[in-house]
């Protein structure tokens, strides 16, 4: 028979500003571990900490806890936490036979109506202790929002909070673990106290007895989680697959997947991608959104879909361009072959710049900083003529690749990357200026190439180094182009596992079916 | 269907601790110390993204200064510290810029491997420094290739010189109720630290997000 087990649910409240968040969170996972170290108390009770403001809650891990707290609590938030975050919470979680104590530590006043959702909380759980950490939680609410056992603590200030918690420790310990037997093995060699920095102890022993660092076994414990994102605002799908006719017998298959990295943290990926074809040309545009901006998923998105509407109303005047400067029969004024590129090459440059247009509308639109929309920005324009050479012209802004496949075991990058001396380091859109975004574009003429490769730097930094992997990609690839449907099967070859590759990853394929 | 890429060398995010073990940390410092440098290990091994990444050196000061070469993180074992003799502070600093030439990756166009993420060093004193340190604090300050991403200087106790730590890094932080709790709470902190940077690294960015950090911990004041 499975033992009923008690849930003990410390909320953690996000809206208080940055430094009393921080200051709880830090107390908070002292008295988690401490919680977890008692004899019995696991067995008896399960322990949850949620971190949570008015409009969501978010279970976390205890050891994530502090980046956590520092991450979602820069600046005082509008609002103070909604009780009915949690009410929807404890709904969905499971439940083992014993009751729910919820423990608020409120860091300021809740928000407007709360008391409404008390009625609802107060039936479903065991008890609810409010604690008010800091000067802006009043007394008179969490007394409110309390109901026995717990009852109501005042932790101002905020000093204070480790006598609190300790004592909740204590309640705690006494309810749900087991009776004192033998003290536990302390995993740290104890501390004299009384160490004021710079002097030495009289009497201290020279030489401390070392410490044990237990070293894993085998692998280390750390695992990585699967999490949905609470705040669903620009929701995007963890991934997608696209598979869209081309001009002149071509093809084009695009897939995206969200990274561990991303699930780990339950944020959503932050890649993206657009196909489209005009008059002859194919066209393919990706973005990878910059990680430490908030909406870059959105301006991924409206860079790609810019570029190619920007590409695509300029089809005809490129393919005129192509056919002037490649001295087809019929058309009376021979050109350069580099003359029409140039021009192509100011179309590629105009697409970024309609790229760059667009994300700062929407920064415009929705009244935010536009650096908030960054990404990368790759695109590829491919144009097969009728004598069966071709036009690849393409435009990078920061990380990625662009890839020409000339057969099984022969390729070459296209364009470059813009990285730094570390990495991590890469440009954006928006550009600074228009002179760097001329820098960025590039057109060639070509036989008929077998394939060409536009991916993000989640794929792109795992062909290292590149003469071993690329041709493992090439192998995949040649393998989903053979089977149906190519692109559903695209995304499951994305999907492979590889140390030290956690990013989204994005990868369009343009090809020839009829060779495949 | 599926691909098996070789297991190619992963992009590494250096860490460099320099601690100091001049005979003023003996006693209950090196031994808080200790523990937190284990406790900072264990913390790491907690996070994927940190196993996946983090590569570790601990450059300890007393009479000269010692370097542990960089090391992956599930190969790291926290050192033995044990205090005694003087403050070598211009020596770690040496050591550290060395390490710098000698142990970073840098991405190269064409290269055959990605290079490192920009790396992260979190120095402890509890003194002043014996030795000539300006030369090196300057040579580390003027670095424009190579450099650091992220220096923090922790002084603990009343004997350390602020003026000493500002010339060395523009992030300096100061313990002056030094306790075991509260070196505990700096190095949680630290782990903090490294683990945010650890999961803003693969991301792709400018870099700078690798270099935000965590508010320190109540006991610790920002200078």
């Amino acid at each position: 028979m499975t033992p009923r087990r008690s849930a003990l649910l410390f909320v953690l409240d996000a809206t208080g500003g940055s430094g009393v968040v921080y200051r709880v969170a830090v107390y908070l996972q002292h008295l988690v571990r401490q919680l977890r170290t008692t004899a019995g108390l696991t067995r008896r009770a399960r322990i949850e900490v949620l971190i949570a403001d008015h409009t969501s809650a978010q279970i976390v891990t205890i050891d994530d806890l502090l980046t956590m707290a520092a991450s979602v609590a820069f600046d005082a938030a509008p609002f103070g936490l909604h009780p009915n975050t949690i009410t929807a919470m404890v709904q969905t979680m499971p439940y083992e036979g014993g009751g729910f104590h919820v423990f608020f530590l409120l860091t300021r006043d809740l928000a407007a109506n709360w008391e409404a959702e008390l009625p609802a909380l107060h039936q479903m759980v065991a008890s609810v202790t409010g604690l008010c950490c800091g000067p802006l939680a009043p007394p008179a609410t969490a007394t409110r929002l309390s109901k026995e056992p717990g009852g109501t603590r005042v932790v101002n200030p905020l000093d204070r909070i480790r006598i609190q918690f300790d004592s909740i420790a204590a309640w705690l310990s006494r309810d749900f673990g087991d009776p004192p037997v033998a003290p536990p093995l302390p995993d740290v060699v104890p501390v004299p106290t009384g160490w004021s920095g710079g002097a030495e102890l009289p009497g201290a022993a020279p030489t401390p007895p070392a410490p044990m660092h237990p070293r894993p076994a085998t692998h280390p414990t750390a695992q990585w989680r699967i999490l949905e994102p609470t705040d669903r605002t620009d929701s995007v799908p963890h991934s997608e697959h696209t598979h869209q006719p081309g001009s002149a017998g071509w093809s084009m298959i695009a897939a995206s997947r969200r990274g561990k990295l991303h699930a780990h943290e339950g944020t959503y990926r932050d890649d993206a991608y657009a196909l489209g074809s005009a008059d002859g040309w194919n066209f393919i545009a990706v973005a990878d959104g910059a990680g430490s901006c908030r909406l870059s998923r959105v301006g991924a998105h409206i860079a790609t879909t810019a570029a190619i509407a920007a590409l695509q109303a300029a089809a005809t005047a490129m393919a005129v361009q192509v056919a002037l400067a490649s001295d087809a029969p019929g058309f009376p004024i021979p050109r350069h072959h580099a003359q029409g590129l140039e021009v192509i090459q100011q179309h590629l440059a105009h697409s970024l710049h309609a790229a760059q247009r667009a994300v700062e509308a929407e920064a415009r639109r929705r009244a935010i900083p536009v650096r908030d929309l960054s990404s990368t920005l790759l695109v590829l324009a491919h144009y097969p003529t009728a004598h069966g050479d071709q036009v690849l012209a393409g435009g990078q802004i920061g990380a990625g690749q662009i890839l020409l496949v000339e057969n099984d075991h022969q390729f070459r990058p296209l364009g470059e990357a813009n990285v730094g001396f570390y990495s991590g380091e890469t440009i954006f859109v928006p550009m600074p200026s228009s002179s760097e975004l001329e820098r960025c574009v590039w057109a060639t003429w070509l036989p008929t190439p077998w394939l060409v490769l536009v991916m993000t730097d989640g794929i792109a930094d795992d062909l290292y180094p590149p003469a071993r992997q690329v041709p493992v990609l090439i192998q995949g690839i040649t393998g989903v182009l053979r089977a149906h449907p190519a692109d559903q099967h695209l995304l499951d070859l994305i999907a492979y596992e590889k140390r030290d590759s956690a990013d989204d990853r994005t990868l369009a394929v343009l090809y020839r079916p009829e060779v495949m | 269907m599926a691909m098996n890429f070789d297991e190619s060398p992963s992009r590494r995010l250096p860490v460099y601790l320099l601690l100091d073990t001049s005979g003023s940390m003996a006693g209950a410092p090196i031994v808080a110390v200790n523990n937190g440098v284990g406790l900072l290990y264990r913390e790491l091994l907690n996070n994927p993204s940190s196993v996946e990444t983090v590569w570790m050196s601990v450059i300890t000061f007393a009479a000269d200064a010692k370097r542990q070469p960089l090391t992956e993180l599930t190969h790291f074992t926290p050192p033995v510290l044990t205090a005694g003799g003087p403050t070598a502070m211009g020596a770690a600093l040496k050591e550290l810029g060395r390490a710098l030439d000698t142990e970073i990756i840098p991405n190269v166009p064409g290269g055959d491997r990605k290079g490192d993420y920009k790396p992260l060093a979190f120095l402890l004193t509890d003194g002043v420094p014996t030795d000539e340190w300006q030369t090196a604090a300057e040579a580390l300050k003027k670095r424009t290739v190579g450099r650091l991403g992220t220096f923090v200087a922790l002084g603990c106790g009343d004997e350390v010189k602020v003026d000493v730590l500002k010339a060395i890094t523009d992030k300096v932080l100061l313990m002056r109720d030094v306790q075991g709790d509260t070196l505990q709470e700096f190095f949680r902190w630290v782990s903090a630290s490294i683990k945010q940077a650890s999961i803003a690294a693969p991301r792709t960015g400018t870099g700078e997000s690798l270099t935000m950090m965590p508010p320190p911990p109540p006991t610790i004041e920002t200078i």
